[in-house]
């Protein structure tokens, strides 16, 4: 295909498209079915941006309520837990050792008669 | 045409020499604003009035670096590229117009021979098959007579790429007319 071809075709496709041109006038001042500042679907990022905020409201007021209740109530467990009582406790609360009091065994006569080693005579100098 | 149009910005002080300017080269602008809308005529009318709105409105300036027409161009080409941006729809429309325009064209390959008018259809149907730099080239250069530099300045694009673009558009084009069989030097 030679240039001189293309040329003719461009030439010919220009003719064409001159017959079908509007006149300057008629574009400029030409009703569009929607105006070009704000397009078909030009009203899209404002959905999206009230999609957002109603999102963001919806986190605030539902979501962000719901996790204080949660955290009271984890209070409130924790709170309970701290005065919760074992029935056991009784044993223990009656049982309890007396401390510094000495119990004596049968071995303790073996501690008594061993040689006390150097060490831990030095640790009890020390 | 009055192409030596290198006046700045500045000498059309009036709205009327602007206006004058933009009504003298309005038929080639809508050819080129159809070129860069896939030849779909309501959209290059509306790109069309985008650009003048713009222009007189004082919103896109004219600083006398290159010709008028070669500047008209670009900002015809970048407002074309804004809109399909900003509009995934037009995508498809023009996707389905194109598709209504080749099936079109392929009814009418099924004659015998085609009408001049049908030729001419069965040519824009080969062109936009092109990369949209090639079309862009290639209609700057053939249907606008620019000098392949100028068609670089319009396009935004550099002189080697231009010439690249420009090589490859002839010889693809070039293939795909011969495959119609309706299309001989």
């Amino acid at each position: 295909m030679t240039d001189h071809t293309l040329k003719k075709l461009f030439d010919e496709a220009s003719r064409q498209d001159a017959r079908n041109t509007l006149s300057f006038q008629r574009v400029l001042h030409k009703q569009a079915a929607v105006p070009k500042d704000s397009p078909a679907f030009g009203w899209m990022p404002f959905a999206v941006a009230a999609a957002l905020l109603a999102a963001a409201a919806l986190l605030a007021f539902s979501v962000l309520p719901k996790n204080e209740t949660h955290t009271t109530a984890e209070v409130e467990q924790w709170e309970a837990i701290s005065d919760w009582t074992a029935s056991s406790d009784a044993i223990l609360a009656e049982n309890t050792p007396c401390i510094g009091v000495s119990l004596s065994t049968s071995s303790d006569l073996l501690l008594e008669s061993a040689p006390t080693s150097s060490s831990s005579s030095k640790n009890q100098n020390l | 045409m009055n192409d030596e149009l290198h006046e700045t910005q500045s000498s059309f002080v009036d709205d009327a020499r602007l206006r004058d300017a933009l009504e003298q080269h309005h038929a080639m602008s809508y050819g080129w604003a159809l070129s860069c809308c896939s030849s779909n005529p309501t959209d290059a009318e509306d790109i069309l009035q985008t650009v003048y709105q713009k222009i007189l409105e004082g919103r896109a300036r004219y600083d006398g670096r290159a010709a008028f027409k070669t500047w008209l161009f670009a900002v015809i080409r970048n407002t074309a590229a804004s809109e399909r941006r900003r509009n995934w729809i037009r995508f498809l429309r023009l996707g389905s117009y194109q598709k209504e325009h080749e099936k079109d064209c392929q009814q009418a390959d099924d004659g015998e021979g085609l009408q001049d008018a049908e030729r001419i259809e069965l040519f824009r149907a080969m062109l936009v098959k092109l990369p949209r730099r090639q079309q862009e080239v290639l209609h700057l250069v053939f249907y606008q007579d620019l000098t392949v530099e100028a068609a670089a300045k319009a396009m935004g694009v550099s002189l080697g790429s231009a010439r690249t673009h420009y090589d490859r558009a002839k010889k693809q084009l070039g293939q795909l007319l011969t495959l119609t069989g309706q299309f001989h030097d």
